[in-house]
């Protein structure tokens, strides 16, 4: 009983008569954009009782009354400002849900599920609304923002931060700077905490603070699809625990508070940067491949192709001077002594005699690398793809034959070195020696296929060297038949399994498919 | 058949936005002098060459062209002069949504048609790009930007005007226009649809927008609908923020997610029902010297109690975070803000910003600001 077209094919009208073909008509309409005159005609209460299942108005109303926050409904004439106010993505996914709730607190994230369960509409759930492919924002059921749960409670004892799922990553590392406290938050601080971590959160100083910042989660509470309220850690409600420390946009239940284990704040965080010509992008990535095993895990490593400044064009020289190569190489020290000894292994390097641009030993902060970062990916359209690899210079070499390619200035390759890492049990359980995103950007609709062609490409000829997927940055709506490679395969059948024993009935959405 | 295309850009014609509750007169003349200037300008320079050869008697161009003078000079005699007393003047839209849309007949029917515009909107930019005559009949690709005097909605729609004339008189007018910009931009502010778009805000500003210096984000519950309305417009617009002004940056991001001017107008509506809330003082400062410049420097335009003045463009500064002010004073005295030609009212602030003697003095000035009260303590005599 999990989607519309089941229900119908449970009744015995011919399909062609069935009161909810009206319901799948209307969304037809609706991306052709005319739901307005057709959504007029037929009040939504009508359409719902229609189809037998569906909430009346009456039971609407009375939801309406049981919980503190706001439902909109698809034909309500404010639905599509709440639609669009979800999705960070200025592309804002033409996927419409039948309702969407914004809860105030877990009393109504309880609520929605009896509601959501009794009338058989499938909740996804939205905190921050950062996914980049929109995985919230489907074509049924329940869309249900979270985002107004957002307690933060920092307890320096045990160095917990206690949040809820409406943080965003710079809320809780400024609030943590202040006693001397960090947490492995997303590299742009306006990443919300909640969907980052639980699709695992490739996050700053990651190979020293866990690896993936999933792992920084000690307990979550949550809400299960029965609308009970767990506490889950790695002894009590494990099996769901399991669950939550990777399975991100499928999961089968509610976060509404995250315990996450916070670490001393780096005193001397220290970055060089050097900027390579782009013919040295295959030779700065095998220097991240070559040092990589042997360097401090508190050294991060970031290879980024972006557009040459004029001025960066003119040093160039070379032939292929529209874009460069840049390495960030951040070391999260105490002092400046340790930061010279985490960066000495890239200073000595051949290679960094091969760049153009050296600014070394530049005094940093979680701050300033949220800047860093933010700048150059602001909110626009956006689509991101990834691979991890254990072939980064064969990748490179992919990568060096489409930028050339690339239709807009923010079309942005990105490497970063992972090594070999070890997780504890958890669904998360995608790896590689080299991360590999592609981050496509652009202003306008009229963009959207070359722009969406690029990315596809270049990750089509990818694929081969993939050795997993990071979820959170995985196309879901270019390959969403290959989720199941964002996982290890014995952990994506677990959490099949998990799914069929938690969450029977389908109370929530499943991975996004497009 | 000629036809010319261009791109002629009249800026800023009516440089100031009106009150929404100014009087105006019947036939508001102002409306007249935008349009004429523009279309005048615009018809003189690529009209003329052909009308030379003929007679304006004659010449159906050089007809429209006596018509746009006229309503660039508010001569409305002379504009009646212009059309056959049968004139079929058309606005296709619909009727109970846009005041002048329908057909208007005779010269009585055209001059309550100007009425009704010039009573509705007051428009701030026009531009054609494109004309051709075919005949006795004039079409003119243009569009326009303009606001709502009642919603303070701000619009650019695209427009096609074609004239027929016949015999030296317009006998008809047919305006078609993106007539959906018109009807976002005539919808009032509805603070419902604004707790839609609100959401975005939450994550920095708060639940109650009260602001949260974690995130860099100011109090928005003390700042009127007017303060609201341009800070959005700039920032969606880069008058404000950019990558160097890196909070502003944020916002250009944020603003211009929103779906269109009303979406704009929707929110600051829903961020002024929201209830007051204050912010204490937190980076110390000697208050009482502070006063001394507050009532030199500050208090003509920002008021008594720091609660600003609409009028003036003047933010209420009591209960704004003392961090918050102190970074934007240092954006205006490092050219970050107000040195955007179109931000008038921040190049207002400016010298005042760069006048701070230093960051004592700011800071002092900040410690007097955070002893204020804002609108809710009524002015007292002294």
């Amino acid at each position: 009983m999990k989607k519309d077209a089941k229900r119908m094919n449970d009744s015995c009208v011919p399909r062609d008569r069935q009161p909810g073909v009206d319901l799948e008509r209307r969304r037809l309409v609706t991306a052709t954009g005319q739901a307005l005159a057709v959504g007029a005609t037929l009040p939504f209460s009508t359409r719902l009782l229609a189809v037998g299942a569906l909430p009346s108005s009456r039971e609407i109303d009375a939801f309406r009354g049981e919980i503190q926050g706001t439902v909109v409904l698809r034909d309500a004439p404010n639905y599509e400002p709440w639609r669009r106010s979800m999705a960070w993505n200025y592309r804002k996914f033409g996927r419409y849900p039948d309702m969407i709730v914004q809860a105030e607190g877990e009393d109504d994230v309880v609520a929605t599920i009896a509601f959501a369960k009794r009338h058989h509409l499938p909740i996804k759930v939205r905190s921050g609304g950062h996914s980049w492919s929109g995985c919230y924002m489907r074509d049924s059921g329940i869309l249900l923002d979270i985002s107004h749960l957002r307690s933060v409670e920092i307890d320096t004892e045990t160095r917990t931060a206690v949040i809820g799922p409406g943080v965003l990553g710079r809320d809780l590392n400024e609030r943590l700077r202040q006693v001397g406290l960090a947490f492995p938050t997303a590299h742009c601080g306006m990443v919300p905490l909640s969907g980052f971590l639980m699709g695992g959160g490739l996050g700053l100083n990651g190979n020293k603070w866990g690896g993936m910042s999933v792992f920084n989660i000690k307990a979550v509470d949550l809400i299960t699809a029965d609308g009970e309220k767990l506490h889950a850690n790695e002894e009590q409600n494990a099996e769901l625990f399991w669950a939550v420390r990777g399975g991100g946009p499928g999961l089968f239940c509610v976060v509404t508070r995250f315990y996450l284990q916070c670490h001393p704040l780096p005193a001397a965080i220290t970055t060089d940067t050097l900027i390579f010509p782009y013919s040295e992008l295959i030779g700065t990535v095998a220097m991240m491949e070559e040092i990589g095993p042997a360097v401090d895990p508190a050294l991060e490593m970031l290879t980024v192709v972006v557009p040459a400044s004029p001025e960066l064009a003119k040093k160039c020289g070379a032939e292929e001077c529209r874009h460069v190569v840049v390495l960030s190489a951040m070391a999260f020290a105490d002092t400046a002594d340790e930061a010279d000894s985490i960066l000495a292994p890239i200073r000595r390097h051949p290679q960094s005699g091969n760049a153009i641009e050296k600014f070394l030993g530049h005094a940093s902060s979680l701050e300033i690398l949220y800047q860093e970062n933010e700048g150059p990916f602001p909110q626009r359209r956006a689509r991101a793809d990834n691979i991890y690899t254990n072939e980064p210079v064969e990748a490179a070499k992919v990568v060096r034959q489409h930028m050339p390619a690339a239709p807009s200035a923010g079309n942005t390759p990105v490497f970063l070195y992972k090594g070999e890492l070890e997780f504890p049990e958890a669904a998360y359980s995608s790896t590689g020696k080299c991360y590999l995103a592609g981050y496509a950007q652009w202003d306008h609709a009229a963009d959207d296929p070359a722009n969406q062609a690029w990315l596809r490409d270049l990750f089509d000829d990818l694929q081969p060297l993939a050795s997993g997927y990071y979820i959170n940055e995985f196309d879901r709506e270019t390959r969403s038949d290959i989720t199941h490679r964002c996982f290890a395969p014995e952990n994506w059948k677990r959490l099949q399994e998990l799914r069929g024993k938690f969450d029977p009935e389908g109370v929530f959405h499943d991975f996004l498919r497009v | 058949m000629i036809s010319c295309g261009y791109e002629v850009v009249m800026m800023n014609l009516e440089s100031h936005a009106p009150q929404p509750d100014a009087v105006y007169p019947q036939f508001a003349g102002r409306l007249g002098a935008w349009c004429l200037v523009a279309l005048l300008t615009l018809v003189a320079l690529t009209v003329a060459p052909s009308s030379s050869a003929q007679s304006s008697e004659s010449d159906p161009a050089a007809v429209v062209q006596e018509l746009y003078k006229a309503f660039g000079e508010n001569d409305l005699q002379e504009i009646l002069s212009l059309v056959h007393p049968e004139v079929a003047w058309v606005f296709h839209g619909p009727e109970h949504r846009i005041p002048y849309a329908g057909t208007f007949k005779g010269r009585a029917g055209v001059e309550q048609f100007f009425t009704l515009i010039a009573e509705t909107i007051a428009v701030q930019a026009i531009g054609q790009r494109h004309y051709s005559v075919e005949d006795d009949v004039v079409s003119v690709l243009g569009w326009e930007r303009a606001v709502h005097r009642r919603t303070g909605g701000e619009y650019q729609a695209d427009w096609v005007h074609v004239f027929t004339v016949r015999d030296g008189l317009i006998v008809r007018f047919e305006e078609i226009t993106d007539s959906g910009e018109l009807i976002e931009a005539f919808a009032p502010a509805d603070s419902e649809r604004g707790k839609a778009y609100f959401t975005t805000c939450v994550a920095c500003h708060g639940i109650d927008g009260g602001g949260n210096p974690a995130m860099h984000a100011p109090n928005l519950t003390i700042q009127g609908i007017d303060y609201l309305v341009r800070q959005l417009r700039h920032f969606r617009e880069d008058v404000r923020g950019g990558v160097t002004d890196f909070y502003g940056w944020q916002m250009n991001g944020r603003a211009k997610a929103l779906s269109g001017d009303r979406a704009v107008r929707d929110v600051a509506a829903y961020i002024e029902s929201l209830p007051d809330v204050h912010a204490p003082g937190t980076l110390g400062g000697n208050a009482e010297r502070g006063q001394e410049v507050y009532a030199s420097q500050c208090v003509s335009c920002h008021g008594e109690n720091g609660e600003g003045m609409p009028q003036l463009g003047a933010p209420a500064l009591a209960g704004l975070q003392d961090w918050y002010q102190l970074t934007q004073i240092r954006n205006f005295q490092n050219e970050l803000r107000g040195s955007h030609e179109q931000d008038v009212r921040g190049s207002q602030m400016r010298p005042f910003a760069v006048a701070l003697a230093d960051e004592e003095a700011t800071r002092n000035v900040l410690a007097y600001i955070a002893t204020l009260k804002g609108a809710s303590i009524p002015l007292q005599d002294e």
